[in-house]
């Protein structure tokens, strides 16, 4: 069935609003969840646990049946990236790292505001909104993320599945756990 | 006490399917355990292979001899690859093809732990960025194989109920993408497979 796109009332972007204003104060997190990225001729997927610390992040990828990982971790003063066969590798920009280290685009500054639902800050976002009164679909900078699926009987409902994507470059994330902790 | 190599010569002794549980574990660097999952797997000569993950998620692997097909429902994506190219799992094959074992790895005892014989299979390869993996032993087949990568972080996979030479639908061995999903891979020369984003 097609997703439903209700374009917001009051009512609906009063809420979205309740909610950001609830989970930007909470950065603190780590999501248990499963990871696909491609860019339409290649890709991969693995298990993939995240931490958000602030502003510093912990992106551990792990392949299917070797284990084999891949982290990525960092904060506003740079980016390592430790794994690949070449070893660990630096950057100043987490995103332009996982581009040249494996020609990924994941646009992770803002995924880390979309995948608790939110607008990133920076750039318009366009919002629509799904039976459940959540958003289902929110367009920013060039990307199109949908959200498949909520807990929607978490307080604050936080998604499920978020699949963003913007040309041939696909980003989804099914999270089996949200867990929450203070610093 | 049999060395492993022999434990592992018995077990793929006249073994030409093969098909048991799994539980895999991952821990990573500084040794957290992290999650455990569980499915099936199973085996035919001579390369034919399925690891079907069923909780906490559910992922589908099979190797149909000429690929290496990777479905995961839950983000409705398939990727697909050249088995040649993708043996990352190939340690198991190695039990329905053991001719491969010499020509593929250097083997080394590892000796008891656990209450199991080790053996240690590294790709004599390493171009083909497959790790190497420890297949621990009892008495009566393989037990366990354990995955350590550069970083320390470890997959802990547990077999058990091991079915020898059951009778394995060639289904189990062939995968055809569910409508909807996107395809990402080495699809050339698949007729019927409508590449991501194809109408």
């Amino acid at each position: 069935c097609a997703p439903v796109r209700i374009k917001g009332d009051h009512a609906m972007l009063g809420a979205q609003q309740a909610r950001e204003a609830k989970l930007s104060a909470r950065n603190h997190w780590t999501i248990q969840a499963r990871l696909a990225v491609t860019d339409g001729k290649h890709g991969g997927s693995g298990s993939l646990t995240w931490t958000q610390n602030g502003d510093r992040y912990d992106f551990t990828l792990r392949a299917p049946v070797t284990g084999r990982s891949f982290r990525l971790r960092g904060g506003p003063d740079g980016a390592e990236l430790d794994g690949l066969d070449q070893g660990t590798l630096y950057g100043v920009d987490a995103e332009h790292l996982l581009a040249r280290a494996l020609g990924w685009r994941v646009p992770l500054q803002q995924l880390r505001y979309w995948v608790k639902g939110l607008r990133a800050p920076g750039g318009k976002a366009k919002l629509r909104f799904g039976e459940n009164h959540l958003p289902s679909l929110l367009q920013q900078n060039g990307w199109n993320v949908e959200y498949r699926d909520w807990f929607a009987g978490s307080d604050p409902s936080v998604p499920r599945k978020v699949f963003a994507s913007m040309g041939n470059y696909r980003v989804r994330v099914s999270i089996q756990r949200w867990s929450w902790f203070k610093r | 006490a049999q060395t492993a190599r022999a434990r592992l010569d018995a077990f793929a002794h006249n073994l030409h399917a093969l098909r048991g549980d799994f539980t895999q574990t991952l821990t990573d660097a500084n040794g957290r355990t992290g999650q455990t999952s569980r499915g099936t797997v199973a085996l035919q000569t001579p390369r034919l292979f399925r690891w079907q993950t069923k909780t906490p998620y559910q992922q589908l692997i099979v190797a149909d001899g000429s690929r290496v097909w990777t479905y995961d429902p839950d983000l409705e994506q398939v990727t697909v690859q050249r088995q040649s190219l993708r043996e990352a799992h190939s340690p198991l094959t190695v039990l329905t093809d053991p001719s491969r074992v010499d020509k593929e790895f250097t083997v080394t005892e590892l000796g008891t732990r656990d209450g199991l014989q080790w053996l240690q299979l590294s790709p004599r390869d390493s171009a083909q960025n497959i790790q190497s993996a420890q297949l621990g032993f009892d008495d009566k087949g393989l037990v366990e194989m354990r995955f350590t990568d550069r970083l320390g972080a470890e997959s802990v996979i547990r077999f058990s109920h091991w079915q020898r030479n059951p009778s394995l639908p060639s289904s189990l061995f062939t995968f055809t993408p569910p409508k909807g999903a996107d395809v990402v891979g080495d699809t050339s020369g698949i007729p019927e497979v409508r590449p991501l984003g194809g109408s």
